[in-house]
């Protein structure tokens, strides 16, 4: 009696242990299920070639250093300002770039050095690139919005400067009372005079 | 001249064109060009009472019969608004006419007083934020309103001050040095003429006498501010400082040097307070030495984001475009009182007081200050802000009892201001 099952009873003849049919079917799957992978770990480009890997390698390295100028430009400025938490909290991102920015420039030598051997691995080296660009992207967003929490902190550097109509009432202006045009006081009353003469000689 | 009209109506032909109404609401005011500017035309109007306006001068030979007129003085002020905001140059110009108009309303003899006044102002910041930036201001106001108390009624005062400033600001901004120089420039013209038949006129209403009564002041220095706290400064500020007369004659020419330190700042959150001590002295220039102690002193109560009251006390010194009372030392203190409401309402309280004693003269006269000014201020709209008031003045002098230094008065006014 035959059945047909995945993997089929071996049949004291000879014959297969899997049908042909099933093996077809298994093989198009795992081609399908790669070129998916691959898509997801390049980000949105299909990387085919392998002059495309190569140059998709080398933007993705130039983006990476530019988040880092970004983020470094970040510690700059929130080193000048004295901020501490800031500074805290932008290194952390800084620190995780640089280890990442390591990998991937490590893994552009092994692409450069897979493609030269027609090496099998110089995909899995390609997707170490792209992933550790995807992941700096995200610190740098991360590393904005560690800036952008410190932004309501209103201290002597995080300024909010709100400009409103001068002729507003308002409750006071900040400015010492003896300074500046105060120096000399307050507008003086005018002082009476001595009668005028009158207007015309009629007049009182 | 033909060539300077022409230019002057090309340049206002161009500010038409480049002014484009931005919004048609009143109190948006007119944009200029594709820039941040904004011109906002007003209408100033103001309904003042004044109880002392003038006094009837008594006979000659009579008996001192001081009879004070009082006055409605309604005052029109058109002028204009322009702001510019900028990071690299920021711009802020001011200018208005006032046209002051006795009603005669005790006496016909005062509408007689009414005249032409003005007032502008020009502030320009550079690089607010730079490293080193620059401050330029500049402001002139032509009033019957002077700080110079040795005239025996008013005068309209023609002044000028000028101050450029440099701030530099190493490390980011907690410490600014400034350099600065400050130059005034005062003259003064008669307010009314004098009374027929005077056989000494004085200084206030003789228009010779005045012209040479005017001065320029310059001053020379810097100031500090080390922000070592978020709210708290140290402060020092010293310069030098020159009043020329136009007429070495009828004023005493005085130079110095002053110089200032102190902590400014908050104490507790709701408490803030300013001290400051200092010293002056005229190194020689007048005929005997001279040297003051500076000092001030300031607190501040924060009772709400709305409502704050402060009082400070002020020794320090001062001169006068005259022979013998040129220079003064004087106390003052000031009490500052504000509440906003709902950001349309506000009241306010003021009150002045000032002693002058003045240097080198025999009995060592003094003259005194006292003045009181409650307001409440309304916006009843965008473009319309209502303000009435009141301020009670009392002036005393003790070396002389005639009515121009020694005098009380009462006003009251109203107030409406139309920015477009």
């Amino acid at each position: 009696m035959y059945r047909h099952t995945v993997f089929s009873r071996v049949y004291p003849g000879g014959e297969h242990l899997v049908s042909f049919r099933t093996l077809f079917g298994l093989l198009a799957c795992a081609l399908f299920a790669s070129a998916a992978s691959a898509q997801i770990s390049t980000g949105q480009q299909k990387v085919t070639s392998d002059a495309e890997k190569l140059e998709a390698s080398a933007d993705h390295l130039a983006r990476m250093k530019a988040a880092l100028k970004n983020v470094l430009g970040r510690v700059e400025e929130a080193r000048n300002e004295k901020d501490v938490v800031k500074l805290n909290c932008v290194n952390e991102k800084l620190t995780q770039i640089k280890a990442l920015l390591k990998v991937a420039e490590q893994a552009d030598i092994s692409l450069h050095e897979a493609i030269s051997n027609r090496d099998p691995g110089a995909e899995a080296e390609f997707s170490k690139v792209a992933i550790a660009r995807a992941k700096i992207d995200a610190l740098r967003g991360e590393s904005d919005q560690c800036i952008g929490q410190l932004a309501y902190i209103v201290d002597e550097k995080t300024t909010v400067e709100v400009q409103q109509p001068s002729n507003l009432p308002d409750a006071a202006a900040d400015v010492e009372l003896f300074a500046g045009e105060a120096r000399r006081g307050p507008p003086f009353p005018v002082p009476p005079v001595v009668r005028p003469p009158p207007a015309s000689p009629g007049a009182r | 001249m033909k060539s300077t009209s022409s230019a002057a109506g090309l340049l206002a032909a161009l500010l038409a064109l480049a002014a484009t109404p931005a919004g048609a609401a009143p109190g948006n005011g007119i944009r200029l060009g594709g820039s941040e500017g904004r011109l906002h035309p007003y209408l100033d109007v103001e309904s003042r009472f004044d109880s002392n306006v003038y006094y009837a001068a008594p006979p000659p030979g009579g008996v001192v019969d001081v009879g004070y007129v009082g006055d409605l003085i309604v005052h029109i002020r058109p002028g204009f608004n322009l702001k510019v905001p900028g990071e690299r140059v920021a711009v802020d110009l001011d200018a208005n006419l006032d046209w002051a108009q006795y009603g005669g309303v005790q006496e016909n003899a005062s509408t007689d007083l009414s005249k032409l006044y003005g007032a502008a102002s020009l502030g320009v910041t550079a690089y607010r934020r730079g490293t080193i930036g620059l401050e330029l201001d500049d402001r002139f106001r032509r009033d019957p309103s002077t700080s110079t108390f040795v005239f025996s009624g008013a005068v309209i005062s023609n002044k000028n001050d000028l101050s450029v400033r440099a701030p530099w600001r190493p490390g980011g901004g907690a410490l600014v040095i400034s350099p600065s120089f400050d130059w005034m420039l005062e003259t003064f013209e008669p307010f009314n003429e004098c009374a027929p038949g005077t056989p000494s006129p004085p200084a206030s209403c003789d228009p010779d006498h005045l012209s040479n009564l005017g001065y320029n002041e310059l001053r020379a220095g810097a100031d500090a501010r080390w922000r070592f706290l978020p709210r708290t400064s140290a402060v020092f500020a010293a310069d030098w400082f020159s009043r020329v007369p136009n007429d070495t004659a009828l004023a005493t020419d005085v130079s110095g040097i002053e110089a200032r330190a102190g902590l400014s700042g908050l104490v507790t959150p709701h408490l803030g307070a300013t001290v400051k001590l200092g010293y002056a002295n005229t190194l020689g220039s007048t005929a005997e030495s001279y040297g003051t102690v500076l000092a001030t002193l300031e607190g501040e109560w924060l009772a709400s984001d709305s409502a704050r009251i402060r009082v400070g006390w002020d020794h320090g010194f001062g001169m006068e475009p005259d022979p013998t009372y040129y220079l003064y030392t004087t106390d003052r203190i000031v009490l500052g009182a504000r509440y906003a409401l709902a950001g349309r309402y506000g009241a306010r309280l003021d009150g002045y007081w000032e002693r002058r004693g003045y240097a080198f003269v025999d009995g060592s006269p003094t003259a005194d200050l006292l003045r009181i000014e409650p307001t409440i201020e309304a916006a009843l709209s965008r473009w319309i802000n209502l303000t009435v008031g009141y301020a009670y003045t009392s002036r005393a002098s003790s070396f002389s009892d005639e009515p121009g230094y020694d005098y009380t008065k009462n006003e009251a006014w109203l107030r409406l201001v139309f920015t477009y």
